[in-house]
């Protein structure tokens, strides 16, 4: 599909039918790249803008058809974390800005709570995720991608290497890195001390 | 097995791909057992939240709104431009002739300073209160 979109723009129809193409295919990938942007930015209103501005830059692309894109799903969310790191590189800068809500937070990390019905349950996850969440803010912006990729997406190290155009001897350090950094909320996260075991 | 089970830093490199590749998972029920257990939670605690319908259907109204507008990346550039401009011409302003420096008030003698506080000193108004006190003197 992303084969007959990348090519250049026609006049008229063709406009049409390209704009028809990349709005279906933006529906279908739109809650993911949303998900990406907020749980590395960690705001809602950041992460709202930054998709937008994916999906500007990934149209404004095709229409120029420079290129063939093999993996539209990768591309965009190439582009989408590129976005992400741009805003985070820009916002050392910006020392006014606040921790994000906690109800931003738990959306972050916290997890669909309709897979969960019980209310312990649903409160440890929660109480986990916005630990995890906080934490993430001690991670540089290299290290964030890479651990959201993984953590989230469950992307193999080659993909996350060629998604931020790294290699993947550079993607294992940052991982290292990210990882040591986030020791504490990790070994919580996956402690012997499981939702079953709570129970027992 | 004659080395001992992955230690629980193990298991978390592991899940996120740089653990180590010694095969152990492959020869011990036990380990395999808790790494599938730790994939599971990964999973649960990494699970798409729901995003409200309403949400995203407005987020793709404001990218179609924005597709419609002209390309505007360089207007983005606009405010670096005015502020340039302003430094140019404030730079051209500090290299004007600088305008004629007024000159030196007189100097006043010490001995008239002196003379000054001292009547300042014996006056039992303040000079201030003088033309106030004018206005009630008859005469
Ligand atoms: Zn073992």
């Amino acid at each position: 599909m992303m084969g007959e979109m990348a090519e250049p723009m026609a006049a008229g129809a063709g406009a049409a039918a390209l704009l028809r193409d990349f709005s279906s295919w933006m529906i279908s990938e739109q809650k993911r790249v949303y998900l990406l942007c907020q749980r590395m930015l960690q705001d809602r209103e950041d992460a709202d803008s930054a998709t937008q501005d994916a999906f500007l830059k990934a149209y404004q692309h095709i229409r120029r058809g420079s290129q063939e894109i093999d993996d539209p799903a990768k591309w965009i969310t190439r582009i989408a974390v590129n976005v992400c790191l741009d805003r985070l590189r820009s916002r050392k800068w910006q020392f006014w800005r606040k921790r994000p809500a906690p109800e931003d937070e738990t959306l972050i990390i916290g997890g669909a709570p309709e897979s969960r019905p019980d209310a312990e349950d649903r409160i440890f996850a929660s109480e986990i995720g916005q630990r995890l969440t906080a934490a993430l803010d001690r991670l540089s912006a290299r290290q964030r991608a890479v651990f959201t990729l993984r953590h989230f997406e469950d992307r193999s190290l080659e993909e996350i290497g060629s998604i931020l155009d790294l290699d993947v001897g550079t993607v294992k350090a940052h991982m290292f890195r990210a990882i040591q950094k986030l020791r504490e909320e990790l070994r919580d996260v996956y402690a012997y001390r499981t939702l079953e075991g709570r129970k027992s | 097995m004659t080395r001992g089970h992955w230690t629980e830093q193990q298991f978390i490199d592991s899940l996120y791909g740089v653990g180590p590749e010694d095969g152990h998972l492959n020869a011990c029920a036990e380990c395999r057992a808790r790494h599938e257990s730790m994939i599971a939670r990964k999973r649960q605690i990494a699970s798409e939240p729901e995003i409200p319908f309403e949400f995203l259907a407005a987020q793709r109204r404001a990218i179609h709104r924005r597709l419609d507008q002209p390309d505007r990346r360089n207007a983005r550039f606009l405010p670096v431009l005015a502020a340039s401009l302003v430094l140019v011409a404030g730079f051209f302003a500090m290299k004007q002739p600088p305008a004629p420096t007024p000159a030196p008030k007189a100097q006043v003698s010490d001995t008239q300073l002196f003379a000054d506080i001292y009547a300042l000193e014996q006056s039992s108004e303040p000079r201030a209160a003088g033309p106030v006190r004018a206005l009630f003197e008859e005469n």
